[in-house]
């Protein structure tokens, strides 16, 4: 390789140079198409009363019951979620395959599906609504406990999938190891296994939060549209569109902005970093 | 290094036994290998034959990370794996050196070598100290708290080691344990392991490809075909 060729591989060569016009025109307006209606939504952002229109009241209550929902669903999905993902990925389950799909499912469902058969199941009439009714009193319809567990059952297959991708790609050489050290099998999923997967438990919570955040079929269909208990953001954006365009506009900013966090979260090191410290 | 001989576990008597494995037949995939060989206490067995006759798979069948598809294997007359008895791997008290380290990434040097000493319930400073001990005794005390993806090859051969020997294991299988090592330093822990063979008195199966190893470590040879 001489000096003229500036240490560049042969091969590195042939790639170079302009790509076909058949894929970059409708490349480019894909990607025209995905931002500008972000960019949109920026420009008509009502900015000098967007501090105002978010601390009113009912905003700064729809904005608070999200996150606090989100997040118990988050921490509600880690906790059920990452055993789950254990169990598909080294419990031998009968039938592991169409366990996976059935945990798929939620994913690829409409919400409001979803929402009809957690009525269905949790509902008054429900399966287990009406004699939890009948029992013990406990109504979980329009609650902000059904926000919860509707926001779960919509975001806990991100997690779930996420832990069993990165526990079926873990080397099973090392829990061989932590067996051999006189390791139980829970104490290496805990000393072992879990650290190792801990970025793919980092990026499936980020998943989850954002999914449960944006959640509005399942909630509306199951938790209803009460302020203060579970009329979430989504709900709360759809509400004002038809009163106030702009007021609608300046909570979609809000969740933009939280969006865009995330995003950065699950990119940033730290998340990765994360899972090598613990 | 040497100074520190004596020191840590090493001294400690291990209640063990004779291995002895009796037309055991190894089977992974398409490949099986049938092996029959006993291991004195303080004996060395040296496992050798061209790569692809399943020295390591016989390895893991001893360890109980592999089952075996017949005959038995036992250790001091307790039975490992046969017709009606099998012991898990976390209840054997084997320590494996394997031949990629395989070390706890996310875990620094010392933990990883108190790993086992904590999993068997010892407490945390006992552990940790014990550990330290069999850093210093391997030269590797001023890597004790560098996690252990940090350590170079050699490094990590010897924290490898000091992991599986820091356990009081009752039998010990080292898979091509000093491939990975600096030709400076293969000597000297090479000799170091002896001593610490002799010390624990308790049997080994090395697997390995270095005539010169079988001849300074092992006090016999079973050439797989």
């Amino acid at each position: 390789m001489t000096a003229a060729q500036g240490g560049r591989r042969p091969g590195q060569r042939a790639r170079s140079g302009r790509p076909p016009l058949v894929l970059l025109v409708p490349g480019l307006a894909a990607l025209i198409f995905l931002a500008l209606p972000l960019l949109a939504l920026l420009v008509r952002a009502p900015w000098s009363d967007l501090v105002e229109i978010v601390a009113t009241g009912p905003v700064a209550q729809a904005l608070w019951l999200s996150l606090r929902t989100a997040t118990t669903a988050t921490l509600v999905s880690l906790v059920l979620g990452v055993p789950l993902a254990w169990l598909l990925a080294r419990g031998r389950l009968p039938g592991g395959g169409v366990v996976r799909a059935l945990v798929t499912l939620p994913m690829v469902l409409p919400p409001v599906v979803g929402g009809v058969a957690l009525l269905s199941l949790l509902g008054r009439r429900g399966l287990l609504g009406e004699h939890l009714d009948a029992w013990f009193g406990i109504t979980i319809p329009f609650t902000t406990s059904a926000v919860v567990l509707a926001q779960t059952f919509v975001s806990l297959p991100f997690l779930v999938l996420s832990v069993d991708g990165a526990l079926r790609g873990l080397d099973r050489r090392y829990e061989d190891v932590s067996a051999t050290l006189g390791a139980s099998r829970w104490t290496t999923f805990r000393r072992v296994t879990l650290p190792m997967v801990a970025p793919a438990v980092g990026a499936g919570a980020v998943l989850c939060f954002a999914r449960a955040l944006g959640e509005f079929g399942a909630t509306i269909t199951f938790a209803g549209n009460f302020p203060g208990t579970t009329r979430t953001m989504p709900i709360a954006i759809y509400l004002a569109m038809e009163q106030s365009p702009q007021a609608a506009i300046a909570l979609s900013i809000v969740l933009v902005a939280i969006s865009a966090l995330v995003l950065i979260l699950l990119r940033s090191r730290w998340l990765t970093a994360l899972g090598s410290t613990t | 290094m040497s100074g520190a001989a004596g020191r840590g576990p090493a001294g400690r008597a291990t209640a063990t036994g004779a291995l002895e494995v009796r037309d055991a037949v190894v089977r992974r995939g398409e490949f099986e290998v049938t092996v029959d060989l006993t291991v004195a206490p303080g004996e060395v067995l040296a496992l050798t034959g061209p790569n692809g006759t399943g020295k390591s798979s016989v390895l893991a069948a001893l360890a109980g990370l592999l089952p075996l598809d017949g005959g038995t294997i036992a250790l001091g007359g307790e039975m490992f794996d046969g017709d009606t008895a099998w012991v898990p791997p976390e209840t054997r008290g084997v320590g494996l050196v394997p031949q990629q380290h395989l070390l706890f990434g996310h875990l620094s040097s010392l933990e990883n070598v108190a790993f086992g000493l904590r999993a068997r319930g010892m407490r945390r400073r006992e552990a940790r100290a014990e550990a330290h001990a069999w850093l210093e005794r391997l030269g590797l005390a001023d890597r004790a708290h560098l996690r252990a993806d940090r350590l170079s090859g050699g490094q990590s051969q010897r924290v490898a080691l000091a992991r599986a020997l820091a356990a009081s294991p009752r039998l010990v299988l080292l898979d091509e344990p000093f491939a990975a090592l600096d030709v400076r330093v293969r000597d000297d822990v090479r000799a170091l392991v002896a001593d610490a063979l002799r010390e624990l008195a308790i049997p080994a199966v090395l697997v390995t490809h270095d005539a010169g190893e079988v001849e300074t470590l092992a006090t016999r040879e079973l050439s797989l075909r």
